[in-house]
């Protein structure tokens, strides 16, 4: 069976301040399903690569195949719609909006043009209890929510929309021991429901956890 | 797009775009200050200005029937030619021509055992003059009188003057006045209720009682036409022509400014100020919403990148900040207008005056609040839909 994610002599060099690679070419194949950790020291580039396979970033070399079709050369327009229809995201910091509800929060991952504000929050609501968060906390400001159940919701906006991979930088880097265990045992569960998932962790139980294990170091894939 | 995904993205925008706006409270009225204060400034003072204008037609009444007066500037014995000020009477917009002429402001008034007088104006008229001025003979001699030459000797009190020197009957012909030392017969009481009230406060004689009594000569020699508004400028041509043909009396037209142009010119200068003023705090309110917005939309860099993350498209990121700082301005312009209105209200309760507003202001200046507000943010939405996804992931 072909790869859904397919890179090939994906690299990245910048060119500002000073000319610098960041990431060297490297080939990376990733199963439809899978639960893949990217690990490896501070500043190895496990950011770098999330962010291209998240097409976040255009790399500067290489070419990424996501079920087929190339990605590479894709305008911003095109990149941010294959985001919206197939990518969901959870990052380091759960970046919920304060001010709002958590039920308003996970709202915003839904991307889809044209669904009605009824259905918005009922597939919400239902995201949110698949993570374990009930009605009384939908309703809640996501300010007051406490650490654990922020992760939570940041990772209920990412799933709300039924992504076909969702990227994790460091979802449990925050966390304390169990939290976190209950984090990444939420994103394993997700490759449940058919999702790829694809995190970027120095957590050595998610590595035991994965189906692929992806090592950087200084750039490079080892 | 579908037309109904479209009504539901334009729904889901709008209400994001409040939700930011409403949940910040402090930071939107921050945001607004400058629009709510320019509209406010604007609505306030345009009211107040149209509430005056009211207020100035009521206490200006008078001056709208038009008045063209004309004062000679060499003193005459013998006044106006008659024949002249019938040519101009006879004029389709002269309701009445004639002289009220002030012969002295400040003459000894007395009667005739008093041991001193009062000051008081010393008026020479005809009944032309009467009539152009609105003054009406109360009680005694008609006004008719006034124009018979062979009688001398006479006076009219003007009536007020008449109660402070203690005349309990002036109209029957038997007191006497002093005027600067010289006795003249009351025959009358005069009364003027509009805008000449000072011809109650005065002595009034007619040109030939002057002349033979009082040694001096006017000093203010006037004849003056009421006319019918409007035609104040044309009728002053024309008198100036007719009752001093040969420019011996160096006649100066001192007939007031139109008062219809000069009320409007008023009133209007009061809108335009007040608009000036509110457009400049406007303006100023403008920069305050792209700076505020600016600000947020740094403050908002991990919201803005993560909504990109997401996949929303950057039109659509800088479209919520638009649509931010054009609802941001709709409030301000509601809520200026509620406050320029209740500052002209209460204004208008101080003085007692009737609240008159233009009932397209409030649309209008809601209109330009939005404009305005929709401006400022222009550059922030820009800067907003360049937020780079990779924003929400190094953060
Ligand atoms: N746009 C950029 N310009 C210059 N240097 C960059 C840029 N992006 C990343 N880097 C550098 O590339 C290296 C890899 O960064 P990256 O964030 O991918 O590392 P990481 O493996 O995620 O590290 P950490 O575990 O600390 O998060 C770092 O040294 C970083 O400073
Ligand atoms: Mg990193």
């Amino acid at each position: 069976m072909a790869a859904l994610i397919e890179l090939r002599g994906i690299g990245l060099e910048v060119a500002a301040p000073v000319p610098t690679r960041i990431l060297h070419p490297l080939a990376l194949d990733v199963a439809a399903g899978t639960f893949v950790a990217v690990v490896g020291p501070s500043g190895a580039g496990k950011t770098t690569l999330a962010s291209i396979v998240g097409a976040l970033q255009r790399p500067s070399e290489g070419s990424y195949r996501y079920d087929g079709d190339e990605l590479t050369g894709r305008g911003l327009a095109a990149l941010a719609r294959f985001r919206a229809q197939r990518l969901g995201f959870v990052f380091q910091g759960s970046h919920l909006i304060d001010e709002r509800t958590t039920l308003a929060n996970v709202e915003l991952g839904i991307t889809t043009p044209g669904v009605g504000r009824p259905q918005r929050e009922a597939t919400s609501a239902e995201a949110l209890s698949w993570v374990g968060l009930g009605d009384d906390v939908a309703r809640r400001r996501a300010g007051d929510l406490s650490g654990g159940e922020r992760h939570r919701v940041a990772i209920a906006r990412a799933l709300v929309k039924e992504p076909q991979v969702v990227i994790a930088d460091e979802p449990t880097a925050a966390l304390d021991q169990p939290t976190g265990q209950a984090i990444l045992a939420l994103l394993a569960r997700a490759t449940e429901r058919g999702a790829t998932v694809v995190v970027v962790t120095h957590d050595e139980r998610a590595a035991a956890m994965a189906d692929q294990v992806v090592t950087l170091v200084d750039g490079r894939r080892t | 797009m579908s037309h109904g995904h479209r009504a539901t993205e334009t729904a889901r925008l709008l209400a994001d775009a409040a939700a930011s706006l409403l949940l910040r409270p402090g930071h939107t009225l921050g945001m607004i200050s400058g629009i709510l204060l320019g509209v406010a400034s604007a609505v306030g003072a345009v009211t107040i200005a149209d509430t005056q204008q009211a207020q100035i037609d009521l206490r200006f009444d008078l001056q709208r029937s038009g008045i063209v007066a004309l004062e000679a500037t060499t003193p005459t014995k013998a006044g106006f030619p008659a024949d002249g000020i019938a040519r101009v009477a006879a004029l389709d917009p002269v309701a009445a021509v004639g002289e009220l002429s002030r012969w002295n402001d400040r003459a000894t008034v007395a009667q005739p055992a008093a041991e001193d007088g009062l000051l008081a104006p010393v008026l020479v008229g005809d009944r032309g003059g009467l009539d152009a001025t609105g003054t009406t003979v109360v009680a005694g001699a008609p006004a008719a009188a006034l124009d018979d030459p062979a009688a001398t000797g006479t006076a009219w009190l003007g009536e007020r003057l008449a109660a402070r020197l203690g005349f309990t009957d002036p109209a029957a012909g038997t007191a006497t006045v002093v005027v600067d030392g010289v006795p003249f017969t009351v025959v009358g009481t005069v009364r003027n209720g509009g805008s000449f009230g000072y011809v109650s406060g005065a002595v009034l004689l007619s040109r030939p009682s002057a002349v033979a009594g009082l040694r001096t000569t006017g000093s203010n020699v006037r004849v003056m036409a009421k006319v019918r508004p409007g035609s104040a400028a044309v009728v002053a041509d024309y008198m100036l022509a007719a009752v001093d043909p040969t420019r011996r009396l160096t006649l100066e037209n001192v007939t007031p400014p139109d008062g219809e142009i000069l009320l409007g010119n008023v009133g209007g200068d009061l809108r335009r100020v007040g608009a000036a003023l509110g457009g400049f705090i406007g303006l100023v309110g403008m920069i305050t919403v792209a700076n505020t917005l600016s600000l947020s939309v740094y403050q908002r860099r991990r919201e803005l990148g993560l909504r990109s993350a997401m996949g929303w498209s950057r039109r659509r990121i800088g479209l919520l900040v638009l649509t931010e700082s054009g609802l941001a301005g709709a409030v301000a312009g509601v809520l200026g207008s509620a406050l320029g209105v209740a500052a002209a209200a209460l204004w208008c309760r101080l003085h007692d005056w009737e609240l008159v507003m233009a009932r397209e202001l409030p649309l209008l200046v809601v209109g330009g609040a939005v404009l305005a507000s929709l401006a400022g943010g222009l550059l922030p939405a820009v800067r907003a839909a360049s937020t780079s996804p990779l924003a929400a992931m190094r953060s």
